[in-house]
Formats: C-alpha cells, sequence, structure tokens
C-alpha cells in the first residue's frame, strides 16, 4: 500500500520533474479519486504562480551606466587588475611572515619553558642575564 | 558580443549588461528582497563578470555565468547581513528576515488583493534559508528548469528537487491562511443559502464532499 506522504511527494515532485509512466498512473488514480489532493494541487499551482508574480526585473534607472562607471574606472587605472594582483600578493605575503613570527614565538616560549627561566612575559619571550660565554655556546 | 566585450569594446559590454539586467535583478530582488544593498549586488555582479571576461570560454551561457556570481554574491550579502544582526542587532531594512507576517484578516471572504499578495510572497520567501530561497528563485522566479538550477547551484538534481520540495511546504505553511486554490475560493464566493422552489424560501447549500487521499488509497469511498 502507498502511504499518502508517498502520493504527495509524487506530487510535488510532478511539478519540477517527469515522472516514471508507473507514478504518473499512480498519481492520476489518487488525483480522480481524492478531493483534497485535488485541492492541494490546485493551492501549489497557484502558490507557484503568486511566487513567479513577485519578481522585479529592473534596478533603479540608469543602471547600466552606473556599472559602466565602475568598468571605466577600472579599466582606466593604470593596470588596474595588475594593482589589483599586487595587494593580493601582499595580503597572501603578510600571512604567511605573520604565522611563521607566531611560529617563532611559540617555539621561544617552549624554549625558554624548557630552560626553566619561569613563566611571566619578560622571562618567556626574552633571555635575560645572559653573559658573553652563553651566547656563543647557542652558536 | 561577447568576443567584442572581450577586446576591450565597452559600448558591447553594456548591451551586455542592458540585455541581462532583468533576469540578475530578478534573482538579486529575490535573494536579497528590495533594499539598497540590492543595487550594490547587482553592479558588482557585473564588474566581476567584467574582470573575469578574459577567463571566460563559453563553458556555459553568459546568463548562466552572470547568475552563478548573482548566487554567489548574495549568499555572501545574506551571510554578511547575519553577521551584522548577531553582533550589531538595530532595526534597519536588513531585519526584513526575521519580520513575520501579518496576522490573517478574521473575514473568510477576504482575500487580500493582488498587491498584498505580492508583498505577504516575497516576505514569506525571505524568512526561507538561503539554500531552499535559491532554489525557489531560480526555478520559480527566474524560470530555470531544474536541471539548470541544478546546475548553477552545482548541486545533484536530487538536492534540488528536494529542497524544492521542502521550500514549498514551509511556504504554503506560511501563506495558506492568505492564498486560497481556485475551487476554495469560489466555495467561499458561492453563497450559503438558494433560493428554492417555492418563492420566498432559502434552503441551505450542500457543502462539498471532501475525500481524504488515505481515505482513497485504503479503497474507501
Amino acid at each position: 500500500m502507498i502511504h499518502e506522504k508517498k502520493i504527495i511527494q509524487l506530487l510535488y515532485r510532478s511539478l519540477d520533474n517527469r515522472l516514471s509512466q508507473n507514478e504518473e498512473n499512480i498519481l492520476a488514480t489518487a488525483l480522480e479519486n481524492s478531493a483534497e489532493l485535488r485541492r492541494e494541487k490546485e493551492y501549489l499551482e497557484r502558490q507557484r504562480r503568486e511566487i513567479s508574480h513577485t519578481a522585479i526585473h529592473s534596478f533603479k534607472p540608469f543602471f547600466a551606466e552606473r556599472v559602466m562607471m565602475q568598468v571605466n574606472a577600472l579599466a582606466g587605472q593604470p593596470n588596474g587588475l595588475d594593482i589589483q594582483t599586487f595587494y593580493g600578493s601582499l595580503v597572501s605575503v603578510f600571512r604567511r611572515v605573520a604565522i611563521a613570527g607566531s611560529a617563532v614565538c611559540i617555539l621561544l616560549f617552549f624554549l625558554n619553558l624548557g630552560m626553566g627561566t619561569g613563566l611571566l612575559p619578560e622571562e618567556t619571550f626574552t633571555l635575560s642575564d645572559l653573559t658573553l660565554q652563553q651566547i656563543l655556546a647557542i652558536f | 558580443m561577447i568576443k567584442a566585450a572581450q577586446e576591450g569594446d565597452h559600448s558591447a559590454f553594456k548591451t551586455l549588461v542592458e540585455r541581462h539586467e532583468p533576469k540578475v535583478a530578478a534573482t538579486i530582488f529575490g535573494m536579497l528582497g528590495r533594499c539598497s544593498e540590492a543595487e550594490d549586488v547587482g553592479q558588482m555582479t557585473f564588474v566581476r563578470f567584467y574582470q573575469s571576461l578574459k577567463h571566460f570560454r563559453g563553458e556555459s551561457t553568459v546568463g548562466t555565468y552572470l547568475i552563478r556570481i548573482a548566487i554567489n554574491l548574495s549568499l555572501n550579502e545574506l551571510k554578511r547581513r547575519k553577521r551584522r544582526l548577531l553582533f550589531f542587532h538595530s532595526p534597519s531594512e536588513t531585519d526584513i528576515d526575521i519580520e513575520s507576517l501579518p496576522t490573517p484578516h478574521p473575514s473568510l471572504n477576504a482575500e487580500p488583493e493582488q498587491e498584498e499578495i505580492k508583498s505577504l510572497v516575497q516576505r514569506a520567501i525571505r524568512q526561507l534559508a538561503p539554500k531552499f530561497r535559491s532554489v525557489i528563485v531560480l526555478r520559480l522566479i527566474d524560470g530555470y528548469s531544474t536541471q539548470e538550477t541544478a546546475h548553477i547551484l552545482n548541486l545533484p538534481l536530487g538536492t534540488v528537487l528536494s529542497r524544492l520540495a521542502r521550500a514549498q511546504m514551509k511556504l504554503k505553511k506560511l501563506l495558506e491562511p492568505y492564498i486560497k486554490p481556485e475551487e476554495a475560493r469560489m466555495e467561499l464566493e458561492r453563497p450559503f443559502f438558494i433560493p428554492s422552489e417555492s418563492p420566498g424560501r432559502l434552503i441551505p447549500a450542500q457543502a462539498p464532499s471532501i475525500v481524504s487521499p488515505t481515505r482513497v488509497l485504503r479503497g474507501e469511498k
């Protein structure tokens, strides 16, 4: 036995896609026998019509002219696209530098933590009271 | 036309803008509603198209290509709106997303006028989640086929069909108190009493028989 929900699904699908012959027969029989289903179909058709009537087909007057002003400004710039590419690459380079800088900070933090100098910021991010011998020992 | 625009002919590009403005406008207004951002998104759509003209190889039509840009930019705008509402909630025209529909008119016969219905439908569409809104706009407002809708949104056909069905069910819940099917409207307009054969007497009109689909499937009459 086919469930009512299945018939409703078939009804919705029939409005947007082709049904198989068997599905079409099932839906046609159900529609023939149920006034409620016919009403549902009519409602859906009306709702779809009302939705299609809501379309607004134009922006404010002289839209094309405003677009062309932007396009002209873009084309008028000396190598407008190249400048954008240049700034884009600057941003991506900065991102890499920022990531590398953060990694160095974290590394320093753990290094100093391992050396047991304490958890204060000035102790974790700096090497305090180093003697020349200690510096030379690092290198 | 495209070739001329690609070679730098600005008048050819302007003709393309004029030709495709109606569909782009319908898509963006459908997605965002009537608001000041819609015009900006419209302009940005064509500017983006201009910037990518050199890479346009005609694998899809210009219209489909533009609509894809318009949908993506509209979805970005909706995300921006959501963020704005989340952090800086202030009553403005961008609040329409959370606007609810008015209470239906108490009178049975009173169906809203065409313009009112249009406004109600627009507001109901704006209450849909963006993923449902985009399929409704492309399929029912722009009139693309389900295949084309799936192609534009880069989704499988089955997903488009299920989203369409779910979106229509949600819209039905919102709009049912306002929109009646033709048959129901005729029933509402029919008098409750009809004149009998004897002059001056009125007899109640018979209610239409409604059979539920479940009963039909069970074989009951």
